[in-house]
């Protein structure tokens, strides 16, 4: 039954973007569990058979959000996000058969280090822009920063903070990141 | 009892008789909330047993087919989200609650085993038995089992987990430790009596030897 009515929700929201909104694209199949807010007018496409839903146990949601109109950001077919909080200002990339649990991927500072709180001039796509891989587990409470490539078949623990790139196969944890061979621990 | 002559000592040295009184209602309430949700679990859900000095000052939550069994003298206090959140993932799944636990805030997600010792004190914090919670309710490929993996986890006597710890899959904590604030541990095994610092957690730092985080005499 809740199934059902999830494969009902994604259809009306895909209407919904069919007419209202220019700028959000989505494959067929989405299934949508729990609430899902897309924000900003830059470019969102996302592939076929999608899955949203909240973590069970807690009231947050996933929220995708661009900050002007060219920023990107494209996901992969058969992703599922588990209350993720997505944020760009730049371009980010997301693989296939990717789940993403309670985590927040943000590429840009918001403000320079002074004291003026400008927005900071030295920010490019190129510098700025995430890329992640294939198959790729992303743990709950997890915080990814911007310029960061993670690699296929890469598992990252709960709780940890990725402040640079993850090679594939690969399990990092912890704050400063720790990288170890997948297969050790697990 | 204990409790009844807790109360009647604190009447006795009070001097403002109204706001002792709205205290012992507070009380009061809380463990006919308890009974309230011991009765529910009995009928509803036999996978849960509570055992009845049972104080509930925020609501509860306890989600799954696993087996969940919480001692007498625990008392649930208010925090960010919920009181008390339990998640048990398969029917395997056990988690155990000692006696005269202070949770407030803890979510706990299981999917083969948790153990909590007697007296342990908990502020918003995450137990968690398994890496990614999702992945056993929408893969069955073989491909992935490694993922599914989990190890069990052994939580001491007298232990006190500080705001916003992540306590993950494989780690054994002894007795009397105290975790920081904000620290994380992972598949590693402590010693008794230690100030767990770090994410992950390394090595403990006996609390004997830290003079000047002792408070003033």
């Amino acid at each position: 039954m809740k199934d059902l009515l999830a494969t009902i929700r994604g259809h009306f929201f895909r209407l919904k973007c069919k007419i209202g909104r220019k700028n959000v694209f989505i494959g067929s199949g989405l299934r949508i569990y729990k609430k899902f807010s897309i924000l900003g007018d830059g470019k969102i496409v996302m592939g076929k058979n999608c899955l949203i839903d909240g973590m069970i146990g807690s009231n947050n949601f996933v929220c995708i959000q661009t900050f002007n109109s060219a920023a990107g950001i494209t996901i992969g077919d058969n992703v599922s996000l588990y209350a993720a909080r997505i944020a760009s200002k730049f371009n980010i990339v997301i693989g296939d058969d990717v789940i993403i649990e309670d985590a927040s991927i943000v590429d840009t500072d918001f403000h320079t280090l002074d004291r003026s709180r400008a927005t900071p001039l030295d920010e490019n796509i190129i510098k700025n822009q995430i890329i992640i891989g294939d198959r790729v587990h992303i743990g709950a409470q997890t915080f990814i920063t911007k310029g960061v490539v993670v690699g296929d078949d890469v598992i990252t623990a709960p709780f940890s903070v990725v402040a640079k790139s993850v090679k594939p196969c690969q399990f990092a944890y912890g704050n400063p990141l720790v990288c170890r061979e997948r297969g050790r621990i697990h | 009892m204990n409790f009844v002559g807790k109360i009647f000592s604190k009447f006795k040295e009070s001097n403002n008789f109204i706001l002792e009184l709205r205290n012992i209602c507070n009380v009061g309430i809380a463990l006919l909330k308890g009974v309230l949700y011991i009765i529910w679990y009995r009928i509803f859900r036999r996978n849960v047993i509570i055992k009845f000095p049972f104080m509930v000052y925020a609501p509860i939550k306890i989600i799954g087919n696993g087996s969940v069994y919480i001692g007498k003298g625990c008392s649930v206090f208010y925090s960010k989200h919920h009181g008390l959140t339990i998640y048990t993932l398969s029917k395997n799944a056990e988690v155990n609650i000692g006696e005269g636990c202070d949770l407030g805030g803890l979510t706990i997600r299981c999917i083969s085993s948790v153990n909590v010792g007697d007296h342990t004190m908990t502020a918003v914090s995450l137990i968690q038995d398994v890496f990614i919670v999702n992945v056993p309710r929408n893969y069955s490929n073989q491909s992935r089992g490694d993922i599914i993996f989990s190890g069990n986890i052994m939580i001491g006597r007298n232990v006190w987990l500080g705001g916003q710890v992540c306590v993950l899959s494989g780690s054994n904590i002894g007795d009397g430790c105290v975790l920081s604030a904000s620290s994380c541990i992972l598949d590693t095994k402590t010693s008794s009596d230690c100030l767990l610092v770090g994410n992950p957690v390394r090595r403990g730092m006996p609390i004997k030897g830290l003079l000047k985080f002792r408070g003033k005499q």
